[in-house]
């Protein structure tokens, strides 16, 4: 057991930094985790935007118009302030900005309603037309009850009450099953692939680099120590770690959740595809270790591998959002299959719920673990050769 | 003395072989990563025609019906005649047929259509005894890719809902003004002009690249820690030798710093040409600026790294993985992963966004790149300068005459 012994030892004295390691990007995850739940959540409401009006009038008819809006948005006001409108529209916190000029009810009074208002929005976004089409509809309508022969307070009140009277849309389900479950454990479980990649890569490679290092290497192998006992204990010593990175983020995912949870099936196939990604990542991270990186590589490797499979996979970005070119290509890499199933246990983007294919996604990520396996052991024999 | 400790430690670091080579293409493998994952991010946002299916429900009266039925239909043929200004791609089907194309996915959504029978306004006493609203939207609770589809056929379905239910207010209670409104409803208003705002582009994807040239500065900061750690004699065999040396310790350590801050500026402009040269990503025409950015940017991580690299006696390991703390949640908070954390931030404690690193250099591209606005460049380059002082002259000030009785 020396070599194993020797596994924690170093484990041992790199445990601030494994520590260190652990608790960003536990944060992180909770903090993605969090704020996707809302992009999500907004996306799947998507009645309601983030508008900014700013009314220049200040009459009866242009606060009608941003009291209808308000019942239907998240209506606020920046005013003339450009730099602030561009930069949220920028990073998309703000979908819509109205003005309404000064002199709106008089024009739209004496029927010259051509280019009433003007707008600044995201080129081309699905989000100005749905607004500018919401903000016609209600001055199409005032309009029609106005050249009715309505005086504009009985044709705002006739106008609001026509709004009012329009029929819900309708909502049907075509599944049985009505989801109680809380969906938001599977955006925590969504950034798995990218959090074991860089953790092992920093926190348990570096252990495997110092004993495959020269000098120590060469001290075991002349011991009475069989080569194959050597890397059975280390690779014992690479499990056990790994298991305690996943128990770790297990446990996290309980405390914040609740236990109440973990009675769901769902639940525990996402942590049965959670557990296959483990392996896949302890696989990659003992491939990684036979090529004797420095520290600063393998931070950098482990965000190149990370940060590229996560971007191209789905973990970040939805794969809903993703062209079709890229996801074919995804195809070839194990987080994709792991986010496919992640996908349909959650019901994120069209995905539906299908064993055979949940099992299917396991059984190729399996296969990529036992591939990297067994490269892994091709190439340190390779070394050991050497 | 300066000159001699800059070359011999910009030698020492371009020899370092796997070292180098990571240094460069660390930046280019995640940027052309990046250019693959992003090139279709901006095309969901486009419009195109919206399938979706139409039940006609005739009244048994279908005679009285027919001219309006028609009229519908054409309302519906006309928005889904093919070209640039097409809405709707519209399937006429039976109610079950609706259903399954629903469930299928295929459209999103089904519109049913009620057609007005017109005795029913003639007898109508009030607006209680009026009949439904003619178009009713039915969609599905499992089709949540395009929910914003969803919502555009809702607000279509409304307009239309809102014009009949304003003609048929009038028609009872204005008979005579119903042709002067019927007039008014078949004219296309434009009621809204677009103003544009100004901008070079509002191409999010470019958020992803300005982040990776911060990491890429920021990752500078291990080999500043590494600079710190060689010129202490507790911390390193080659600090112990320094130590000993009658060289001047703060020119040596300048010289040092500089090597180490050209050494990693042309890494990060090396990566910046190929991300627009190769990748095709629109940095604009300001490389000047640019590359004054990058300079700063690198200067920030090679002081951050030096000042963490210069507390006390952690090992290595441990200074390394803070700073890989440092570096990661600066990254993550100034949008790496999630585009728009930074403005998450700057909504919630907009302080973190003034002094993150990682967010001053992706701010002061995008205020190159994205909205031309010198104020705030210079704003952000002042703020990374600054903070470079301040690690710069805190890393000084913990091993400045330091002694050693015995290492």
């Amino acid at each position: 057991m020396q070599v194993f012994k020797a596994f924690f030892k170093i484990a041992q004295k790199r445990l601030s930094a494994a520590l260190i390691y652990f608790a960003i990007y536990a944060a992180i995850t909770i903090v993605l985790s969090a704020t996707t739940k809302d992009f999500y959540a907004d996306q799947f409401k998507a009645t309601s935007l983030t508008i900014s009006v700013t009314d220049n009038d200040a009459s009866t008819a242009s606060k009608a118009l941003v009291h209808y809006l308000s019942s239907l948005h998240n209506v606020s006001d920046l005013g003339d302030d450009k730099d602030a409108i561009l930069d949220r529209m920028y990073y998309r916190t703000l979908d819509y900005a109205l003005t309404i000029p000064a002199g709106f009810e008089e024009k739209l009074l004496s029927g010259d309603t051509e280019e009433l208002l003007t707008s600044a929005v995201i080129p081309g976004s699905n989000n100005s037309y749905y607004v500018d089409q919401q903000i016609s509809q209600y001055l199409a309508t005032l309009k029609l009850y106005l050249a009715g022969g309505y005086d504009i307070d009985a044709s705002i009140a006739a106008t609001d009450e026509a709004a009012a009277s329009v029929p819900d849309v309708k909502t049907v389900s075509f599944h049985d099953e009505s989801k109680t479950m809380n969906s938001s454990v599977f955006y925590y479980f969504q950034y798995m692939p990218y959090v074991f990649i860089v953790i092992l890569f920093s926190g348990l490679a570096p252990i495997l680099v110092i004993l495959n290092g020269k000098e120590l290497k060469a001290r075991t192998v002349c011991s009475s120590l069989t080569p194959r006992k050597r890397i059975g204990e280390m690779s014992a010593g690479c499990v056990l770690y790994s298991l305690g990175i996943w128990a770790l983020f297990m446990l996290l995912c309980l405390l914040l959740y609740g236990p109440a949870l973990w009675t769901e099936s769902a639940l525990l196939l996402a942590v049965l595809n959670s557990f296959v990604f483990l392996l896949i990542s302890t696989a990659l991270t003992l491939f990684i270790s036979c090529f004797g990186f420095d520290d600063n590589i393998l931070n950098m490797v482990s965000n190149m591998l990370g940060l590229s499979m996560a971007f191209l996979c789905g973990v970040f970005v939805p794969q809903s959002m993703l062209p079709a070119s890229v996801l074919s290509a995804a195809k070839f890499l194990p987080a994709y299959w792991y986010i496919r199933a992640n996908n349909m246990l959650a019901g994120f983007g069209k995905e539906i719920f299908d064993m055979d294919f949940y099992l299917q996604c396991i059984g190729i990520q399996l296969l990529y673990a036992v591939a990297i396996f067994i490269i892994t052991f091709v190439i340190a024999r390779q070394v050991r050769r050497r | 003395m300066f000159l001699h400790s800059m070359k011999y430690t910009f030698l020492s670091l371009i020899r370092d072989k796997s070292q180098v080579f990571w240094c460069f293409a660390f930046p280019l493998l995640l940027g052309t990563m990046f250019s693959f994952a992003f090139g279709g991010l901006g095309e969901d946002e486009s419009f195109s025609a919206i399938p979706v299916a139409v039940v006609m429900e005739e009244s048994a009266d279908s005679d009285a019906t027919l001219p309006i039925s028609d009229g519908i239909r054409s309302l519906f043929d006309g928005l889904s005649e093919p070209g640039e200004n097409q809405f709707l791609e519209v399937t006429y089907a039976t109610e079950e047929e609706a259903r399954n194309l629903l469930s299928e996915k295929e459209i999103y959504g089904i519109i049913h259509v009620t057609v007005p029978d017109i005795a029913d306004y003639i007898n109508a006493k009030s607006k209680d005894d009026l009949p439904d609203a003619p178009l009713c939207l039915t969609i599905s609770a499992e089709m949540n890719s395009d929910p914003l589809f969803q919502s555009i056929l809702g607000a279509f379905v409304e307009k239309f809902n809102m014009e009949y239910h304003a003609i048929a207010d009038i028609a009872m209670t204005h008979p005579e003004q119903l042709p002067t409104v019927l007039a008014h409803m078949s004219e296309q208003v434009d009621y809204i002009v677009e103003e544009s705002l100004g901008a070079e582009t509002l191409d999010q994807s470019l958020t992803y690249f300005f982040n990776l040239i911060a990491m890429t500065c920021l990752y500078a900061a291990m080999s500043g820690s590494n600079i710190a750690i060689d010129n202490q004699a507790n911390l390193s065999p080659l600090g112990a030798r320094r130590s000993i040396s009658p060289a001047h310790k703060l020119v040596t350590t300048l010289g040092d710093l500089t090597a180490l801050l050209l050494f990693e500026f042309i890494t990060v402009i090396v990566a910046l040409f190929y991300f627009s040269g190769v990748l095709g990503v629109d940095f604009g025409t300001r490389f000047g600026y640019i590359a004054l950015t990058a300079l700063c940017g690198c200067l920030a991580g090679i002081s951050l790294g030096f000042f963490v690299g210069s507390i006390g006696r952690f090992n290595k390991d441990t200074k390394f993985g803070i700073l890989m703390a440092v570096v990661m949640i600066s990254c993550f908070l100034s949008g790496l992963m999630m585009g728009n954390m930074r403005m998450i931030v700057e909504n919630i404690c907009p302080l973190v966004n003034r002094i993150n690193p990682s967010a001053l250099i992706s701010d002061a591209l995008y205020a190159l790149v994205i909205y031309p606005s010198q104020e705030r460049f210079f704003i952000n380059i002042a703020s990374l300068l600054a903070i470079s002082a301040v690690f710069c002259l805190g890393g000084i000030a913990l091993v400045r005459r330091k002694k050693y009785a015995s290492v």
